[in-house]
């Protein structure tokens, strides 16, 4: 999360605030200058917006915080999740959200 | 660009191919938008389909928009970025019309240089060219307000657009002078203009589409180029069928909406330009500066929205919308009852002697509010016509206490509004009033009370800030680019109802809560009530309340292939999803047991699949099907962790 904000993960809040007004300008729906980009610049900026609901609550970001400590040496399954997560930034385009997964489970990418 | 489907394909080719009688008259009267050809042979289409709206063969709406973003979305796009929208608001009273000129935002004026031009449609029978309706834009006639309100015209369409004749404001408008007859059985109401002294039915989305018809051969005159974006504003409190009702419209008049902005939206788009150039004078450079909190609260003549936004380096956020239909329709109808108490009996029968009596006391009752806006007490003074004069001293105390119930209304709304958006009158840097109401001295001192302000905002019309708003973000949405960087802004919207489904027992579960940034997506996991379900009705609400009965039915649709399981163990997946132009898809099916994988494909509904006021469907499919097909959620502990 803290890379789809790019901020580095000491930032304070004001700083995460920041960060994620510059990325909502450059992934704003009203943004988009490309024909046919419109549901992928929609799709990071409902990432980007869940990241900074997640990372500017500090009971959340503290247990995110959490889990990225543990996806990097603890249980499998965090850890899955954490190389899941990273997969998904990785590939960007390809949304990671339930919906997205669903309808590329079924073929019906086109839709995204 | 949205397809058209000839619901009664008969209809539309016929006026096409070979004109019917009436063709040519009715060309005449949309002959003055033709005079800009545009290139594609689009625009044969859409002139024929205004043929037949203004033709008026038209019992029902022979079309329905099958526009869909997946089909179109391309063209949409690129249309956008050669086309710039402009922004348009349609108010209950007054509309107007703001285009961006290249290098600030300008309202167009009609021939008689109005800004604001009164909404309304006048119906009048002419021996000579038929029965042509015109609007308040027109260039041919300017009509009076008396002749407005002879029964002849009709006006009000926001508030009627979208209704069932069930609903409380459609009763609530019994009192104008056209027919609005409601038979309490959920369907349309019967609404109606006097022609040569015969009731001519119509229906809302008729009238708005005629008067923006003319909005838009308006601004192709005078922008000297074809008009086909839009930027509309909308109330906050308008639900999905008032949306699409308001689309229809558009759709119907050739224009084709780039984005339905709510009110204060667009004002706090405004706000934020504001801020930015304010921020820029100051420092010199783009600094993301600090964040600005805003109360927005507008009251036309319809409806009463309050936002809350912050802002700070152009990016405007709302933070909460609420929205009622409250407006100085109300405060107007407690004037007339207090002037007349027994105001419904005397108008009752519909007598044309009486309609205009009921006229002249209208616009009375109008100029006294007006000028209790600066004065302290008012006398009416106002023959009637009908052997009655109306004599008398309105006094300001007076007014406040006929309209207490109204500035409650606002100042519940208010409160919500700051509840929701968790701020506290101290946070609040700005107040910004706007709407024609926002001029009553009780509801600005009520408003600025509220947030602990001595003053309000400066530097913003009250009657021009939500247009001017529209064509900023009509500018913005088009892709234009001001060197100055007087359009580095854009503004965050946010879904003013919460939108989900039914569960057993007929309880509303929100999937995508009130006041969530758009676009959107969220998914919930629901489970089956039976053991060995197979199939669950997914059965779509939009509304606040707690049980599905008090929300609007947006439609409904049977997820199959549920792996045989005993009951609260099967996992049916539901996700609700709202893109940059506010359409709404829902995305539902079965899972395979303990996995996150679909146990058959998914279906994506766009919603509303059904017409408005269908809400006896719900009761039907109870009836059917009692319980049987019925989902429940899963506590929140077991909801599986989404993978991020």
């Amino acid at each position: 999360m803290y890379e789809l904000l790019s901020v580095a993960e000491t930032a304070g809040p004001e700083e995460i605030k920041a960060a994620y007004r510059r990325q909502a300008r450059r992934w704003h729906p009203d943004a988009c200058r490309t024909a046919g980009d419109e549901g992928y610049f929609a799709e990071r900026f409902m990432r980007t917006r869940e990241a900074y609901e997640v990372l500017s609550d500090p009971g959340l970001r503290r247990e995110y915080d959490r889990s990225l400590l543990r996806s990097d040496g603890g249980e499998w399954e965090t850890q899955l999740e954490g190389l899941l997560w990273r997969r998904s930034t990785a590939v960007g385009r390809r949304g990671t959200s339930w919906g997205s997964r669903m309808r590329r489970a079924h073929g019906l990418e086109s839709c995204d | 660009m949205p397809l058209w489907v000839p619901v009664r394909s008969q209809v539309a080719p016929a006026a096409c191919l070979s004109p019917s009688p009436e063709a040519p008259r009715a060309l005449s009267l949309f002959s003055s938008s033709s005079v800009f050809p545009l290139p594609n042979s689009q625009c044969l289409v859409w002139r024929t389909d205004l043929l037949v709206i203004s033709s008026f063969r038209m019992a029902e709406q022979p079309y329905m928009v099958a526009s869909d973003s997946e089909t179109t979305g391309d063209d949409k796009s690129q249309s956008a970025f050669h086309d710039l929208a402009i922004g348009i608001e349609v108010g209950t009273s007054k509309c107007s019309i703001a285009v961006w000129n290249g290098a600030q935002v300008e309202l167009l004026r009609n021939t008689r240089k109005q800004k604001a031009m009164r909404s309304y449609v006048m119906f009048k029978d002419d021996t000579s060219t038929g029965e042509v309706p015109s609007g308040g834009a027109s260039n041919k006639t300017a009509y009076e307000e008396k002749e407005i309100l002879s029964g002849s015209a009709i006006f009000n369409m926001k508030r009627l657009i979208g209704r069932a004749d069930t609903d409380p404001i459609v009763h609530a408008s019994k009192n104008l002078p056209f027919v609005v007859q409601t038979l309490d059985i959920g369907v349309k109401p019967f609404i109606a203009a006097l022609v040569n002294n015969v009731w001519r039915s119509t229906t809302p989305e008729e009238v708005l589409a005629i008067f923006l018809v003319e909005l838009k051969t308006m601004a192709e005159v005078q922008l000297k180029r074809p008009i086909r974006n839009v930027v509309l504003t909308i109330p906050v409190s308008f639900n999905r069928f008032q949306q699409i009702r308001v689309e229809r419209a558009c759709t119907m008049a050739g224009l084709h909406v780039l984005r339905l902005m709510p009110e204060p939206t667009a004002v706090a788009l405004l706000y934020a330009q504001q801020q930015q150039q304010q921020q820029q004078s100051l420092h010199g450079s783009m600094g993301s500066g600090c964040e600005k909190v805003a109360l927005i609260f507008n009251m036309g003549a319809g409806y009463c929205d309050v936002a809350t936004t912050a802002t700070a380096g152009g990016v405007s956020q709302i933070k909460a919308m609420q929205g009622c239909t409250l407006g100085g329709e109300d405060i107007l109808k407690n004037v007339l009852y207090h002037l007349l108490p027994n105001f419904d009996s005397l108008y009752s029968n519909r007598d044309m002697n009486k309609i205009r009596s009921m006229g002249l006391l209208r616009i009375a009752a109008q100029d006294a509010i007006h000028r209790l806006s600066t004065q302290s007490s008012v006398q009416i003074n106002v023959d009637l016509g009908d052997g009655t004069k109306m004599q008398r001293v309105l006094h300001q105390s007076e007014f406040e206490e006929v309209n207490r119930n109204v500035f409650e209304i606002c100042e519940k709304l208010i409160k919500l509004c700051l509840a929701d958006s968790k701020l506290a009158a101290e946070d609040i840097n700005d107040v910004i009033l706007v709407g024609g109401c926002s001029r009553i001295p009780k509801i600005r001192s009520l408003v600025l009370g509220l947030c602990k302000k001595e003053k309000e905002y400066e530097g913003m019309d009250a009657l021009e800030a939500a247009v001017t708003g529209a064509a900023l973000e009509g500018a913005v949405a088009s892709g234009i680019t001001d060197p100055s960087g007087s359009l580095d802004m854009l503004t965050i919207q946010a879904t003013p109802l919460s939108l989900g489904i039914r569960v057993h027992g007929g309880g509303f579960v929100p999937i995508i809560q009130r006041n969530t940034a758009i676009p959107a997506r969220k998914s919930m996991i629901f489970t089956t009530t039976q053991d060995g379900q197979t199939e669950a009705l997914i059965v779509v609400y939009e509304g606040e309340g707690k049980m599905v009965e008090e929300n609007h039915l947006m439609g409904y649709f049977k997820v199959t292939a549920i792996p045989l399981a005993p009951k609260g163990t099967a996992e049916i997946s539901v996700c609700m999803d709202i893109d940059a132009a506010n359409t709404l898809r829902v995305f539902a099916g079965a899972m395979m047991l303990g996995t996150d994988r679909a146990n058959s494909p998914f279906f994506e509904v766009r919603m509303p699949t059904l017409d408005d006021a269908h809400g006896w469907c719900a009761q039907a499919l109870v009836k059917t099907h009692g319980s049987a097909l019925d989902l429940t959620t899963i506590p929140k502990e077991l909801q599986p962790q989404k993978v991020q």
